[in-house]
């Protein structure tokens, strides 16, 4: 708003607009109000950075008026300035943008082809510039454009999601077919079937025991990742996260991503297919993908000597000391506890894990 | 010999049909396939189109998306299951949504050493799009909260948990059930909660307040300070934000990653 300054004669909640010749605000609620300074009355601008309860502002330095002054919203004022606020955003750039005007003072080359007209017609109290309408209707045309836009955006998605409804209905009735058919339909028909809801994004509703078993694709993607997750695994000592790898993966894509749900049933036929890594379920729910050649229960042999060294560890120094993850580095104690090498003491200052004296010791 | 030559037939003859009627229940699915083949390579016609025209109203549009998917799920199709799938290539939602997941899954790691896996949906928010960089497309909460929801199947425990009209990002495979999800919720008015206020607010007694703050306090969500006035606070660094945050960079991001 604009404020002069302690008496708040406040102008809120409008829009500001600046052209080569003059500073215009337009009120947003009524829309008759619209007032404008011509820049070659401005002698100079700052900047006041917001603040906690204070909005960016810029104030405008104004010489006096001129005694041909048009009528405004006051004829004067005891204060040389203006203050401009910019409560939600555009300060920055419209600051930017005046002091180029300033700077350039293009009016001085431009005369203006129209005088500014101030109609007090039969109306009271309408006061409008003729400049303003030109600006205004772009606005207007900018706005019915963008909605028209819209609207028939989501025309054609209506229809469009009518033709995916018939979709769904027939992808239901095939799956009804099958049920009743019990077995009488080929792996291949399967496969196909399958193919088909994974283009429409529909949900299988046949539950087969070869669920899972993922379509081509996901067979495909198997294969690929085993390819790209050899040397990573390696790196991490053999094992990863499913999260890991999800953001491995698709970080190295850049484009045509993976979705979890890709991920997850590709890794799904890892065994399946005698690739050398699997996939493997903690009690916890933590998903990880191991080589086959790793042994998690090896690891625990070492983790269980780390740990006596130590006298006791959390799961985060263990990650630390060993360079792993503080998931997986959970999920190897946790192991380590489960096959009674390692116990518990769970305490408000965190869960630490010793070596199992009540096994090896009595 | 007569009637047995009857018995034979009937049996043979039952035999044919079935073997008859198995065979047309084959041609059955093998005709619905072909339907479904032919009608699919149409929707994709139709999708292509509708790509051509509105695929950037998807990409700039936060409203157009919650649109979209609320439509989708009202007929039962998931576009982002795959990224296989017609919706994904086609309309480039599913790059979309699974980069961002990858962009939360980055800023969960980063800040759990400091929140304990518990963080805003505001939060979250503010981190990711730091992370964007202001060149990128506009991220809205209901992006991240699909997102998220996708997130779930790769077992890391993700989880959305409401609380006080927004709601708390999970981001480990803690165990939380209802009482911790009440406390969460009574703590995040004011960012911690004591335990005489759980048993007048919950009315529970003072063993069960404990043990589920106690459970908070191990999975580092909750952090205790028994020099508060009074009682001792426990307090949800998830919810601290308002008081101090934290920068962290791209950089810090991806490096959280082992």
């Amino acid at each position: 708003f604009i404020q002069l300054k302690r008496k708040f004669v406040k102008f809120d909640t409008g829009v500001l607009l600046l052209s080569t010749h003059r500073l215009i605000w337009r009120d947003l609620k009524n829309h008759e109000c619209c007032i404008a300074i011509p820049l070659s009355q401005i002698v100079f601008i700052e900047e006041q950075a917001a603040g906690i309860g204070k909005s960016a502002k810029i104030v405008v330095h104004l010489h006096p008026a001129p005694s041909n002054k048009e009528p405004g919203p006051f004829q004067s004022s005891k204060y040389s300035y203006i203050k401009l606020s910019f409560k939600e955003h555009g300060q920055i750039e419209f600051y930017r943008r005046l002091s180029e005007e300033m700077t350039q003072r293009r009016w001085e080359n431009m005369p203006v082809s129209q005088t500014i007209q101030i109609n007090r017609g039969p109306q009271a109290g309408r006061i409008r510039a003729v400049g303003i309408v030109g600006i205004e209707r772009k606005l207007e045309e900018k706005r019915k454009e963008t909605d028209k836009n819209i609207s028939e955006a989501f025309e054609d998605l209506s229809k469009l999601m009518e033709k995916a409804k018939e979709m769904v209905e027939l992808s239901k009735s095939i799956a009804n077919k099958i049920k009743e058919k019990q077995g009488d339909i080929t792996e291949d028909e399967t496969i196909r079937f399958k193919s088909y809801l994974l283009s429409m994004g529909i949900a299988n509703p046949v539950t087969r025991e070869t669920h899972g078993s993922g379509t081509h694709y996901h067979m495909q993607l198997a294969k690929q990742l085993a390819g790209i997750l050899q040397a990573p695994l390696e790196e991490r000592g053999g094992i990863m996260s499913l999260t890991e790898v999800y953001c491995l993966v698709n970080r190295a894509r850049g484009l045509e991503l993976l979705s979890p749900e890709d991920l997850v049933n590709a890794c799904k036929m890892l065994v399946a297919l005698k690739l050398p890594l699997r996939l493997r379920l903690f009690d916890s729910g933590v998903m990880v993908i191991e080589l086959q050649s790793h042994n998690e229960e090896e690891m625990v042999a070492s983790a269980l000597e780390t740990v006596s060294e130590k006298g006791s560890l959390t799961a985060e120094e263990f990650a630390k000391l060993v360079g792993m993850s503080v998931l997986l580095a959970k999920e190897r104690l946790l192991l380590a506890e489960k096959m009674g090498h390692l116990c518990r003491d769970d305490s408000v200052e965190g869960l630490r894990f010793y070596p199992n004296l009540f096994m090896t010791q009595s | 010999m007569h009637r047995r030559g009857v018995g034979a037939g009937a049996i043979a003859k039952r035999k044919l049909a079935e073997a008859k009627y198995k065979e047309r229940g084959t041609v059955l699915a093998e005709d619905q396939l072909a339907q479904m083949s032919k009608q699919l390579d149409m929707f994709k016609t139709n999708l292509e189109e509708f790509a051509s025209k509105h695929k950037q109203e998807i990409r700039k549009n936060p409203q157009f998306r919650v649109q979209f998917q609320d439509m989708c799920a009202t007929i039962g199709v998931d576009p982002l299951a795959s990224g296989k799938g017609f919706w994904s290539e086609m309309l480039g939602v599913g790059d979309f949504y699974y980069e961002l997941g990858v962009q939360i899954i980055e800023v969960c790691l980063a800040l759990k050493h400091r929140n304990g896996g518990l963080i805003t949906l505001e939060e979250l928010h503010q981190q990711v799009l730091k992370g964007r960089g202001k060149f990128a497309q506009d991220v809205s909460q209901d992006d991240l909260l699909r997102a998220i929801k996708k997130l779930k199947v790769l077992g890391s425990g993700f989880g959305i948990i409401p609380v006080g009209g927004t709601y708390l990002i999970q981001s480990v495979p803690a165990e939380l059930n209802m009482d911790h999800t009440v406390v969460l919720q009574l703590a995040e008015k004011k960012g911690y909660v004591t335990v005489s206020e759980i048993k007048s607010s919950l009315k529970w007694e003072m063993e069960r307040a404990k043990h589920v703050l106690e459970h908070l306090l191990k999975e580092g969500m909750a952090w205790l300070d028994t020099q508060a006035p009074g009682e001792s606070q426990y307090w949800l660094p998830a919810l601290f934000t308002e008081l101090y945050s934290q920068e962290i960079t791209p950089e810090e991001a991806k490096e959280a990653i082992p």
